[in-house]
């Protein structure tokens, strides 16, 4: 166990429920880091409903690495998308990308050129690495905006947003170095080859949102990666610099459980705190950023580049050459088989991020995308060693042993869950929290029943949502409905007043002459004399 | 005598019981919906006809009055289910004569044929086409409840009703009693399904 | 939607846990059948046979593949359990009768595993029991008495026939040298105390002793079946110690209120069904309360109850009642004892 130092100290809350799985990370975690070989081919999704003006470039143009794609509203919220190569671009088309809906998205397929190792021209202008501390909050952020930077953990959200929701609201910056799934390590060697990077972005992004703290949170079941982040601290404490940033930095090392690394998991492990209902963790003060996350912020700021390239893990029993490899976004996943000679005829499935979260693909031509950390190639995910050496069993029938409910680290009930899950109980779902599940699977591992529980609290959740729509759209039919009938009704009764008011005013003008007999007989004599006098005259 | 007075006894009890549920039933009444609300709260308020009625609230009143529940296509499989908790009635099949339980459509109007004849917007029973006389009609489609009242009357058969398109905004997970197989004989865990 | 994650797992499947349970029976069904005699052998084999026979019928009428439902040796488990419940030499139309019922009424008719609210064992246990209470109280005095115990010949015929060949009959064989009947512990005392005997009394009876010393040592069997149960993780601490620490206080605290009306703790706790209780029938996954909180309460109120129909209610042992009591109450306990889920508190602690 790691001693206790200055820096360094063991966490002292925990987490309920939780698993232990087989790690499976001496696969990959041997050798440094390298570098994938450029595709010849890079496919870049872009949102659906985007119209040709959109696009800053079409199809024919020659790109230089880092450029921007599309043409976007000065509008925060909107993500920027760049080319990771140099090259021309092939086509903009519908492609499957292996997104769980099966839809095909929208893509800029790109031909590389060079088949270059590095990719790194563009795009602002370097700045030295202390010289960041001389830049505005603002200056920082649209920097990071620019990039295009997003949560490298897995979920994909705009770094950008995440930031500015935080400016001058917390206290306390929680860097993400757990790595808890299986089979993953790229933050592992990521912090072994290249701490200062990763620790400066921490300090960048601390002098963005103000923290008054850094929390370096990592499993101990990555002593090495420790080491070299305690050097990084100490070094940084160490060297004398004007400009320093006053704050706490130290590294908490946490007992190897999944899932620790989910953020309002990691933060209950480091702070005791529980992020509340329909709240965020800068409610409580707190930030929470990936490593590799980090990492990117300080490639922007302090040299300039893009994001283009990011760390990922290729493992697996069917790969030579497992490791920890730099990959462009946009890379199909052919090119990784046919570079690191993954023998392609046993490639079957291939689950695109950590066993126990991660998404299985059976088309080789999709590509890898800024949220794909890791690639994991079994021969057979159903027997491969990681599975039980039984013999296949099926899904049987929920047998209430609970195991499950003492897994879960929300403290649901997914037992529950799981039976009006199957029974369409919408209601009785969300009086259990079925919304607070994070879909970690660790109820799933543990069912001896193999019930695929994450797929039905899935499709719940799906059709709940469906069904809240649905509700609202009804509701709004209802009231254009009664809307309309009003509508109608007030034009019929206008319609009816009228009708009447003309059938008065005709009536009382009748009236008027019948009760005037002689001016009525006059009037009458006058017309009859007028006609005979033009008569008289015609003739 | 003793015949008299535990007659005596149990009426005696009987009334403070018959007290006690009066009491509570004016004390602790609730104002609830009138059941013609909320059958009208589940059906789907497309206003499309197809069960016989001039829209959803006048089959709902039917319902209330004995009516069978099984007579609404958009509400589907799942209306029924939910009228038939509501009414603790039986959950029966849809009555096919009412027409079938499709998935969803919107009406789009080719803008080019259009005539400015307004007859569509009449028609229409949610105020979903804009337009006005001689000038040109369109649908908001977000409004539109694909209920078909629009297409018979216009006079150049301008109107299309294709299927809502699956977007990445809509788009539904399949129900994993589909793809799972409990009590097989076969050794895969979980079926696939493309 | 193709396959979901996760795709790997680490739980011993159902059979592989029912298979266990069962190996956990083994020192206590062994212990059995060298205290009872080989009665207990024969209805193990017979309630068996019924178990699985009784469930491969309704598979077949409900048209569900039999051998795989089959092989997940719940069945089996609930036939090995009645057997152990009952008294040998029970005639074998009663126990087809109580393993029938209990497969098809109690487990079958609500939809198989997983879907029964009672424990089928004991639901077939208390039909016989409230059916036929002379032959369910029959027990044979325990090998200790040194009298005569029937041999395997004389054990299928008087499961089968009733009488042996010699024209034996159950009765004789629980006759003891001196012409008195002998029965459980717990029904002795029960018999003793309502004909006024103190505790010390019914102790220092010569033939109290020797027989319960039999039964102690099957609970102690039991027990250790148990605790292999629980250091394999194949069941939960909750109900097993929750249940057995309630008894014991229950029993104590009327004890220490007149230890002459009362039993001590310790026999309670070491007689009659209690260890296989609190290990192997309490613990039926299905029948039980799920979350942790619920199961203490599940199993504190079942050892509770054990104890008060053991000494006021009408039965010398309590366990399948008090059992069966307490899966009516699941749901309700389950719905108030609900874990608090992340976040739904306010604030817990503030230190960083």
């Amino acid at each position: 166990m790691i001693k206790e130092t200055k820096i360094i100290s063991h966490a002292k809350y925990h987490i309920p429920g939780g698993i232990h799985p087989k790690e499976f990370k001496s696969i990959s975690n041997q050798n440094a880091i390298e570098w994938l070989p450029q595709a010849n081919e890079l496919i870049i999704p872009v949102p659906n409903n985007l119209t040709d003006k959109q696009f800053l470039v079409s199809v024919g143009d020659s790109v230089v690495a880092g450029q921007s794609l599309l043409s976007l509203d000065d509008d925060l919220f909107s993500l920027q998308i760049h080319a990771p190569c140099a090259g021309v671009v092939l086509a903009i088309t519908h492609k499957n990308i292996g997104h769980p809906s099966g839809l095909p998205m929208l893509s800029v397929i790109i031909k590389t050129e060079l088949s270059r190792n590095v990719s790194s021209e563009k795009t602002s202008s370097l700045v030295s690495p202390d010289g960041w501390m001389n830049l505005q909050v603002e200056e920082l952020i649209q920097k990071i905006h620019d990039s295009g930077i997003v949560g490298m953990g897995g979920a994909a959200f705009p770094t950008h947003i995440k930031l500015n929701t935080s400016v001058n609201r917390v206290t306390t910056l929680i860097v993400n170095a757990m790595e808890c799934e299986p089979y993953i390590t790229c933050d592992d060697r990521l912090l072994r080859g290249h701490s200062t990077e990763v620790l400066q972005g921490a300090l960048i992004t601390a002098k963005i949102v103000g923290a008054k703290n850094i929390l370096f949170g990592i499993e101990d079941n990555k002593p090495q990666a420790i080491t070299c982040l305690e050097n990084a601290i100490t070094q940084y404490k160490n060297t004398p610099g004007e400009n320093h940033l006053t704050l706490e930095i130290r590294i908490i090392i946490a007992k190897t459980k999944y899932p620790s690394g989910g953020e309002k998991q990691l933060i209950q492990l480091l702070t005791g705190l529980e992020v509340p209902k329909n709240k965020y963790p800068a409610d409580l003060d707190i930030i929470v950023q990936n490593v590799a996350t980090l990492y990117a912020i300080n490639d922007t700021i302090c040299h300039g580049k893009t994001l283009t390239h990011r760390l990922v893990t290729i493992t697996g029993d069917l790969v030579k050459k497992p490791g920890n490899y730099w990959i462009a976004f946009g890379t199909p996943l052919s090119h990784i088989v046919s570079t690191l000679e993954i023998v392609s005829q046993q490639v079957s499935d291939i689950i695109l991020g950590g066993p126990l979260m991660g998404q299985i693909v059976s088309d080789v031509n999709i590509p890898t995308q800024k949220s794909t950390n890791c690639i994991i190639f079994n021969a057979d995910i159903f027997s491969a060693k990681n599975i039980r050496n039984e013999s296949k069993t099926v899904h049987t029938e929920c047998i209430r042993c609970g195991e499950c409910e003492t897994a879960c680290p929300v403290s649901l009930l997914p037992q529950q869950l799981y039976w009006f899950s199957k029974s369409e109980q919408w209601e009785a779902l969300e009086e259990q929290n079925l919304f607070d599940c994070i879909e970690c699977g660790a109820c799933s591992y543990v069912c001896p029943s193999e019930i695929p529980l994450v797929n039905y609290y899935r499709y719940a959740k799906s059709e709940i949502k469906y069904l809240k729509v649905k509700q609202q759209q009804s509701e709004n039919a209802k009231i254009r409905f009664e809307n309309r009938e009003k509508r109608l009704a007030r034009i019929k009764t206008e319609r009816e007043e009228k009708r009447q008011k003309t059938a008065e005013a005709r009536k009382s003008a009748t009236n008027k002459l019948d009760q005037d007999p002689d001016g009525k007989k006059s009037a009458i004599e006058a017309a009859l004399k007028r006609v005979k006098d033009k008569k008289e005259k015609q003739s | 005598m003793e015949i008299i007075s535990a007659i005596l006894i149990i009426t005696f009890f009987a009334s403070i019981c018959g007290a006690l549920l009066g009491f509570a039933s004016v004390k602790f009444k609730t104002e609830g919906d009138p059941i013609v609300d909320q059958i009208n709260a589940i059906l789907p308020q497309t206003q499309c006809g197809q069960c016989g009625h001039p829209g959803c609230k006048p089959y709902a009143q039917a319902i209330a009055n004995g009516e069978a529940i099984n007579r609404c296509p958009p509400g589907g499989e799942a209306g029924i289910k939910a009228l038939a908790e509501l009414l603790e009635l039986e959950v029966i099949e849809l009555d096919e004569s009412c027409g079938e339980e499709t998935k969803l459509r919107v009406a789009v109007i080719r803008e080019e044929e259009c005539i400015g004849c307004t007859k569509c917007i009449q028609a229409c029973p949610v105020d979903a086409i804009v337009g006005a006389a001689k000038l040109m009609h369109t649908v908001i489609g977000s409004e539109c409840t694909g209920c078909d009242l629009c297409v018979p009357p216009c006079p150049v058969d301008c109107i299309d009703m294709p299927f809502v398109e699956t977007t990445m905004n809509n788009w539904r997970r399949t129900n994993p009693k589909q793809n799972t197989i409990q009590h097989p004989e076969s050794v895969i865990a979980i079926k696939q399904i493309s | 939607m193709k396959i979901s994650s996760p795709f790997i797992h680490d739980a011993r499947p159902t059979n592989q846990v029912m298979r266990l349970v069962i190996l956990a029976l083994l020192p206590g069904i062994l212990a059995e059948i060298y205290f009872l005699g080989w009665g207990v052998l024969l209805n193990l084999l017979l309630c068996s046979a019924y178990a699985l026979s009784a469930e491969a019928l309704v598979l077949r009428l409900r048209n569900r593949p039999i051998k795989s439902t089959l092989s997940d040796n719940s069945a089996l488990l609930t036939g090995l359990l009645i057997a152990l419940a009952i008294p040998p030499f029970l005639p074998w139309w009663m126990s087809l009768i109580g393993v029938y019922f209990a497969i098809i009424f109690a487990k079958q008719l609500y939809g198989g595993l997983g879907f029964n609210p009672f424990n089928p064992a004991m639901v077939g246990y208390v039909l016989l029991l409230i059916s036929f209470p002379t032959e369910m109280t029959s027990w044979l005095p325990s090998i200790n008495l040194a009298n005569q115990q029937p041999d395997l010949l004389q054990s299928l015929q008087l499961t089968f026939l009733g009488l042996t060949s010699d024209g034996l009959s159950l009765q004789d064989f629980r006759l003891l040298a001196d012409g008195y009947t002998m029965a459980t512990p717990l029904d002795e005392t029960k018999t003793a105390f309502s004909l006024g005997l103190m505790t010390t009394e019914i102790i220092q009876e010569d033939r109290f002793l020797p027989n319960l010393t039999g039964w102690i040592w099957l609970n102690i069997y039991f027990l250790i079946g148990g605790l292999f149960l629980l250091f394999n993780r194949i069941i939960r601490w909750q109900i097993p110690m929750a249940m057995l620490i309630s008894l014991f206080a229950t029993a104590s605290f009327l004890n220490m209120i007149d230890d002459e009306l009362f039993l001590p703790g310790w026999i309670h706790l070491l007689s009659g069904a209690t260890m296989i209780g609190a290990f192997f029938i309490a613990t039926d996954p299905v029948s039980a309360a799920t979350t942790p909180k619920g199961r203490i309460i599940y199993g504190a109120a079942i050892g509770f109850f054990i104890i008060i129909i053991r000494t006021f209610g009408g039965y010398p042992d309590a366990v399948a009642f008090s059992v069966l009591l307490l899966n009516i109450a699941v749901p309700t306990i389950d719905h108030y004892t609900k874990p608090k889920v992340y976040g739904s508190q306010i604030k817990v602690k503030t230190d960083v």
